[in-house]
């Protein structure tokens, strides 16, 4: 057991781009759910929408990159808005089923065969990112911290820089945001709708605003997503990506600024710790009941059963207030 | 006129299907405004139960007659035995929680299910066939064929779902569910226990879709973990077209998703590739102007 392997490769996803993806997309969630009390189970969507928005501008359109990030952003606030009309006047559960089913239809359209020359089809698309790592900062090279522990390459430390300095820009507007009157209407139409709206509160107008910027920040994640592989698939889109996002959201903390960022690094680390740890072991005949094949899947079981004991014996996660997420006994 | 006539009889048998997971989730939805997200993957495991059976337990050459009961005792069994576990493991101790919660830990256990039949089931990394031992050939009306397995689907459906409805307006325990679900407090008072009729609604929701997945596996002849997943979605979309808590309405509304499908698939443009995405729009359209769906009483549904 290489444990020096296993411990750099997870500390190296804790900080790197997986973790800054989720931790934008739980940062979505955390307005829409942990705020507001939407129940989005599309996240994905946006993900896709951002991603595929600069892709398809880029690789199949040759237009500029920043077009494909304007473009992203409008299309994601349309998404919220098609969702968020015919669901958000009625029960939560309503918008949970519709965003799911949205989500898988944005999959299969983006990976059909009859819209293969724009979409890519299964493969998706590639080389759009050139834009983006022309403008790097970092001379090329390989880059260690840490005395050497863990390391990335000048894109990866490009990537690095650009995703936790917008996490920080987003989670501070969202600080001031969520302190301000517009926030307190949010929390208030989390604990009870009914009293929001007998104080004159247009309760549909506030849930779609937290609609929008939720999908917007997703849409963000998803420009991460495609720009830190350079390479947008239709498969990684898929509903376990809104699940992993959501257990990133509770074991960081709903309705907390630190509760995604804190969440997708551990989310993270504890991962690539279970995977790296679980392949070792089975290459060195520490386990032999498995095989190298079954990892991914066991890994899914794994945080299906954590984040199911999570919401039973802690559903307020790391930093979250049981005052603030828990006690909406009905 | 033959390919509509024939279109239609696949999309009424796909909607026989569909309901019967349908009936699952209007039930438990009707009684605790839950809705069971997982209740797709207890059609999942009650396909892999009856598969199992057939084709490690009861020997080759067993009659149709013999072993087409036995499945559907076996995916029964398996489907009831997952779905009462899950009640009382990730939707009971959630009871006083945030309203939203168990539908979080609902998606946790449909991944979970799901990999744990990708992992340890032999062979379900792949699609499976499922056997096949049963009334081969087809009932041909004018130029319509069906085969036999869908006439047993669009027979045993709807036997079922009026079986259901009358089981729900006449007996103890359906006097027991009615009462829950229109106010649970008094109905506590009168000395029933919300949690005995919230775990037989489980159990008749999951005899119900055990029965389907039988019935889907015999007729589609394949089966793999993501059918609880596609087929959920469109049964939940059919509780909701039908009216959610409405046992009529969920069937009508399953026969509704599987005529759009069929049709949909056949003659609007894309094809069986976006079938799909014709369903979906039909639920945001009924969302809209009909949030209640077709038999639905109004009230409780705006939020």
């Amino acid at each position: 057991m290489d444990w020096f392997l296993i411990f750099s490769r997870a500390f190296e996803a804790g900080i790197g781009s997986e973790a800054i993806i989720y931790c934008l997309a739980a940062i979505g969630l955390n307005v829409q759910f942990g705020y507001t009390g939407l129940l989005n189970f599309g996240q994905a969507a946006f993900l896709a929408v951002g991603a595929y928005s600069i892709a398809t501008t880029v690789a199949t359109f040759g237009l500029p990159f920043f077009l494909g990030v304007g473009i992203g952003l409008v299309l994601s606030v349309l998404l919220a808005l098609l969702l968020g009309i015919p669901t958000l006047r009625l029960r939560a559960d309503y918008l949970a089923i519709v965003t799911i089913a949205a989500a898988e239809i944005v999959r299969i359209i983006v990976r059909s065969v009859a819209l293969k020359d724009t979409f890519g089809g299964t493969d998706g698309l590639q080389e759009f990112a050139h834009s983006f790592y022309a403008l790097n900062v970092f001379p090329a090279g390989q880059y260690s911290i840490l005395g050497g522990f863990i390391g990335f390459d000048h894109r990866g430390m490009w990537v690095l820089l650009v995703g936790w300095v917008l996490v920080a820009l987003v989670s501070v507007i969202l600080l001031f945001a969520m302190k301000s009157p517009w926030g307190r209407v949010l929390k208030a139409i989390r604990e009870d709708e009914d009293a929001v709206r007998a104080l004159g509160k247009n309760v549909f107008s506030y849930k779609m605003q937290a609609l929008v910027i939720g999908g917007v920040i997703g849409a963000v994640a998803g420009f991460i997503f495609a720009l830190s592989r350079s390479s947008a698939q239709p498969d990684l889109y898929s509903t376990e990506l809104t699940f992993f996002a959501y257990t990133v959201l509770i074991l960081g903390g709903a309705a907390r600024i630190l509760g995604p960022i804190v969440g997708a690094a551990l989310f993270w680390f504890l991962m690539i710790f279970v995977k790296t740890g679980l392949e070792e072991a089975i290459n060195k005949q520490v386990i032999t009941f498995l095989n190298v094949n079954q990892v991914g899947a066991i890994q899914y079981m794994i945080i299906g059963l954590g984040l199911i004991l999570l919401l039973i014996f802690r559903p307020q996660g790391i930093f979250g207030d049981k005052r603030e997420i828990a006690l909406d006994a009905r | 006129m033959a390919v509509l006539a024939q279109q239609i009889v696949n999309g009424l048998v796909l909607g026989a299907l569909i309901g019967l997971i349908a009936l699952g989730y209007t039930m438990v939805y009707g009684i605790i405004q839950l809705i069971n997200f997982a209740h797709g993957e207890v059609f999942m495991v009650g396909a892999f139960g009856a598969h199992f059976l057939a084709r490690y337990v009861l020997p080759e050459d067993v009659r149709w007659y013999v072993a087409l009961p036995a499945m559907c005792l076996a995916a029964v069994a398996v489907s009831i035995g997952v779905a009462v576990a899950m009640e009382r493991l990730a939707y009971r101790p959630l009871i006083g929680a945030h309203r939203l919660a168990p539908l979080i830990t609902a998606l946790g256990v449909s991944i979970l299910l799901q990999e744990v039949v990708r992992v340890f089931y032999p062979g379900a990394t792949a699609p499976l066939a499922f056997p096949r031992m049963f009334v081969e050939g087809h009932l041909a009306i004018g130029p319509v064929t069906i085969l036999w397995t869908g006439v047993l689907a669009l027979a045993v459906a709807p036997l079922l779902a009026a079986a259901l409805h009358i089981y729900v307006e006449r007996s103890r325990l359906g006097r027991a569910m009615r009462a829950t679900a229109q106010d649970p407090d008094t109905a506590r008072l009168m000395g029933i226990s919300p949690n005995r009729v919230t775990l037989a609604t489980f159990v008749i929701g999951a005899g119900l879709a055990g029965v389907g997945a039988v019935l889907y596996g015999i007729h589609y002849t394949q089966i793999d973990t993501a059918i609880g997943f596609q087929n959920g979605i469109f049964a939940f979309t059919a509780a909701v077209l039908g009216g959610i808590g409405s046992i009529r309405g969920a069937m009508l509304g399953a026969f509704c998703i599987g005529l759009v499908k069929s049709l949909a698939g056949q003659y609007v443009w894309g094809g069986v590739q976006y079938d799909y995405v014709w369903v979906f729009v039909l639920l945001i359209l009924v969302l809209m102007f009909r949030p209640q769906g077709f038999l639905g009483r109004p009230e409780g549904m705006r939020a």
